[in-house]
C-alpha cells in the first residue's frame, strides 16, 4: 500500500467527524483516529495533518482563500471588490512582489488567474521570437 | 528607410496586433520528488498522458491519476524540483515536433537536436501516442523491402509494412543487420528512422559517422535516448521515432524504422512503473508491458492509397540473455511481430556472419514480399538448408557416405558459404539472384569451399563487366524462360573463363 499524504489523513478525519453532533461520541472518534494514526506510524506528522484539516474544512464550508499578488499596494476597496466577485465567505491574503512589474495575480485554490504585466511581456516576447 | 527603421516598424506592428488576455491556469503542488518521479497534489482536471510544466521549463508526463494525487515522470533533469513547487497543466497530450528537416539529424526523444547543428524549425507538432491505423486503412504487405543481406532477402523476406524482429544475444550482430538494411535503402526511395534506446553514446556516434560516410544520413533520421538519459526518455524514444515515421508515411513515403533495442525500453518502463508503485508482475515488469510493445508494433503499417499510400516497416531488436528466447519480453515481442531473425552466438563464433539461424528464423509474410527472380531462384533454399543441417549432423556419425548424400552436403556447405557477408556491404538484388542461381545450379561445385567467396566476388565482377544487359533486366525484376536461359549462359561462360 502506497504511503498516504497528510491531506489524505485530513480528509479521513473530516469524513469521520463531520456528522457527529454529540461531544462524547466526537471524543471517542478522535481517540480512535489517533490510534489509527499511531498504527500507521504517522503521529509525528500530526501538525501537518491538522494544517491540511483546517484547509479541508474551509473548502468544504465554501470558504475561499485568495492569494493576491500585486506589484504596488492596492486599496482595501479593490480587495473587497475582488473578494465579493468570488462570493461570500472569501478571505484574501495580499502579497507584494515587484517581479510581476504590474497588474495582478489571483490564486484561488488550484486555479491561477494571471493578469500580471510580466506575463504579458513573456507572451509578447515569445510571439516576437516566432 | 534604413534597416533598423524597418525592424522597428515591424516590431511596432507586431506589438499593436498583440492581444492582451488574462489566463486562467490550473496548478498543483509537488508533494514529493524522487528518482525522476513526482507526486503532485491538486491538478484535479489533469488528463492521462498530459504534459505538465515544472519550474525552469522542465516538463513531465502525468501517468498515474489517483484519488488525491497525480504521479508524473519528469523528462530530463529533476534535481532542481523541490517539495512545494508549483506545477502547471499545459492542456496538451505529450507531443513532439516532426518535419522533413529532421532527416540527416540526430534528435533526442523530445525531437530536440543533439548533434550540435542548427535548430530544427519544425512547425508541425504530433501526439506521440496515436492509435494504430485500423483495418480499413491498411493493405496487405506485398512490396519487398530489400535488406541487401543475402540470407534475409532469399529466405526470410521482409515486405514494406512488415514487423520483423531481430533477436539474439549481445555481440551477435543485431545492430549490424539493421544498419545494413538502412544502408541498402540508398537508391530505393525509403526514408529511415533509427531509434537508439539505452545505447552507449560512443556506439551511436560511430554508427552515425558510418551512415554519414556512406551517404545514408541523406535519408535517415536518428532518435536517441542514450544509456545516461533518465528512464522516461528511453520509454518515450520509440514512440517519438514512430511519430516521425508516421509523418513520412502519411505523405505517401515508405519508411523503415529500427528500434534498437526494445528490451532496454522495457527495462526503463519497469523502472518507471516500480517507482510509480504500480504492482510488479512476471520478472517485475508491470502488467501492461505487453501493451507497451504491442501498441508500438501495431503502428507498422502498409497504408492504402486513400490514406496516403505510405508504409512503415519496423525492425525491432530484442537482446536475449544466454540465448533464452523463452524469457518474458522476447516471447511477447515474438508473438506480436510477423516473424523473427534469430542470431546465434555459436554461428557468430564459427565465423558465419551474419549469424542468422535459418532454422529458427521465419517471415510470416513469406514469398509475397519477394520479387519474381528471387522467388524463382531461392524458392526452395530454406528447405535445402534444413536438409543440409540434418544430413550434416547425421553424417558426423557415419564413416562413409553415398555419393548423393555427399553431394548434398557439399552443396549445402557452399550455400552456407555464400550467405556469409561482411558488415556494411549490402548486395544489390540483381547480384543476389546471379550468385544464388550459380551456387544452386552447381556452377560453383568445383570450387573449394574456402575459395567460394572469392569466386562470388569474381562472378560479380564478371557480370558487371560483360552482362550489364542481363543485370538491368534482373534489376527491373524481370523473370522469364528467356532470362533464365541468359543467366545459365552467363554462368556457363563464367565457369569456363574464370574458374
Amino acid at each position: 500500500m502506497a504511503k498516504k499524504f497528510p491531506l489524505q489523513y485530513a480528509k479521513i478525519l473530516y469524513k469521520l467527524t463531520k456528522d457527529i453532533e454529540d461531544e462524547k461520541v466526537l471524543a471517542e472518534a478522535i481517540e480512535k483516529y489517533v490510534e489509527y494514526l499511531h498504527e500507521e506510524e504517522v503521529l509525528n506528522k500530526a501538525k501537518y495533518i491538522l494544517e491540511e484539516f483546517i484547509k479541508v474544512k474551509k473548502r468544504a464550508d465554501g470558504e475561499k482563500e485568495l492569494k493576491i499578488t500585486v506589484a504596488r499596494s492596492i486599496s482595501d476597496k479593490i480587495i473587497d471588490k475582488i473578494k465579493k466577485s468570488f462570493g461570500e465567505n472569501t478571505t484574501a491574503k495580499v502579497k507584494k512582489d515587484n517581479s510581476i512589474i504590474g497588474g495582478i495575480v489571483i490564486k484561488n485554490g488550484n486555479k491561477i488567474i494571471d493578469g500580471s504585466v510580466k506575463r504579458q511581456f513573456d507572451k509578447l516576447k515569445s510571439n516576437l521570437i516566432k | 528607410m534604413s534597416n533598423t527603421d524597418q525592424i522597428v516598424q515591424q516590431l511596432k506592428k507586431e506589438i499593436k496586433s498583440f492581444q492582451k488576455e488574462v489566463e486562467v491556469e490550473e496548478v498543483g503542488k509537488v508533494l514529493e520528488v524522487k528518482d525522476g518521479i513526482a507526486r503532485i497534489e491538486g491538478l484535479t482536471d489533469c488528463g492521462s498522458q498530459e504534459m505538465l510544466e515544472f519550474p525552469e521549463e522542465t516538463y513531465g508526463i502525468a501517468l498515474n491519476l489517483e484519488e488525491e494525487t497525480v504521479g508524473a515522470v519528469i523528462l530530463g533533469k529533476y534535481t532542481h524540483i523541490k517539495e512545494g513547487d508549483q506545477v502547471k497543466r499545459t492542456g496538451k497530450v505529450m507531443s513532439v515536433p516532426v518535419d522533413d528537416d529532421m532527416i540527416g539529424r540526430v534528435v533526442n526523444a523530445l525531437g530536440q537536436p543533439i548533434d550540435g547543428k542548427s535548430e530544427i524549425k519544425a512547425d508541425k507538432i504530433r501526439e506521440v501516442e496515436k492509435k494504430a491505423p485500423g483495418v480499413m486503412e491498411r493493405e496487405p504487405v506485398e512490396t519487398p523491402l530489400q535488406t541487401g543481406i543475402k540470407a534475409i532477402d532469399s529466405m526470410i523476406p521482409i515486405g514494406r509494412g512488415q514487423r520483423e524482429l531481430i533477436i539474439g544475444d549481445r555481440q551477435t550482430g543485431k545492430t549490424t543487420v539493421a544498419t545494413d538494411a538502412i544502408l541498402n535503402q540508398k537508391d530505393n526511395d525509403v526514408k529511415c528512422v533509427y531509434v537508439a534506446v539505452g545505447q552507449k553514446e560512443a556506439k551511436v556516434a560511430r554508427l552515425v559517422k558510418k551512415l554519414r560516410k556512406e551517404g545514408a544520413m541523406e535519408y535517415t533520421s536518428v532518435v536517441m535516448a542514450g544509456a545516461a538519459e533518465p528512464a522516461p526518455m528511453k520509454y518515450l524514444a520509440p514512440y517519438s521515432g514512430c511519430t516521425l515515421a508516421e509523418y513520412f508515411a502519411n505523405k505517401g513515403e515508405d519508411v523503415l524504422i529500427v528500434y534498437d533495442d526494445l528490451s532496454k525500453q522495457a527495462v526503463a518502463y519497469r523502472e518507471m512503473s516500480l517507482l510509480l508503485r504500480r504492482p510488479p508482475g512476471r520478472e517485475a515488469y508491470p502488467g501492461d508491458v505487453f501493451y507497451l510493445h504491442s501498441r508500438l508494433m501495431e503502428r507498422a503499417v502498409n497504408l492504402n492509397d486513400e490514406n496516403g499510400g505510405g508504409s512503415i516497416t519496423a525492425l525491432p531488436i530484442i537482446e536475449t540473455k544466454g540465448g533464452d528466447i523463452s524469457a518474458y519480453i522476447p516471447t511477447n515481442v515474438i508473438s506480436m511481430t510477423d516473424g523473427q531473425i534469430f542470431l546465434e552466438k555459436d554461428l557468430f563464433n564459427r565465423g558465419v556472419r551474419p549469424a542468422i539461424d535459418v532454422g529458427s528464423s521465419v517471415s510470416r509474410v513469406g514469398s509475397a514480399a519477394q520479387t519474381k527472380p528471387i522467388k524463382e531462384v531461392a524458392g526452395d533454399m530454406k528447405l535445402q538448408a534444413a536438409q543440409y543441417r540434418e544430413l550434416k549432423s547425421f553424417a558426423q556419425f557415419a564413416s562413409d557416405l553415398d555419393e548423393e548424400t555427399q553431394k548434398k552436403i557439399d552443396r549445402g556447405e557452399r550455400i552456407t558459404e555464400i550467405l556469409k557477408q561482411d558488415e556494411f556491404s549490402p548486395v544489390n538484388r540483381e547480384y543476389q539472384v546471379a550468385i544464388i542461381f550459380a551456387v544452386k545450379n552447381g556452377y560453383l561445385d568445383d570450387v573449394k569451399v574456402e575459395d567460394i567467396r572469392d569466386a562470388e566476388q569474381e562472378l560479380v565482377e564478371f557480370m558487371d563487366a560483360s552482362k550489364s544487359k542481363l543485370l538491368k533486366k534482373l534489376k527491373k525484376d524481370e523473370w522469364s524462360d528467356e532470362v533464365e536461359e541468359e543467366l545459365e549462359e552467363a554462368c556457363d561462360q563464367f565457369a569456363k573463363e574464370r574458374l
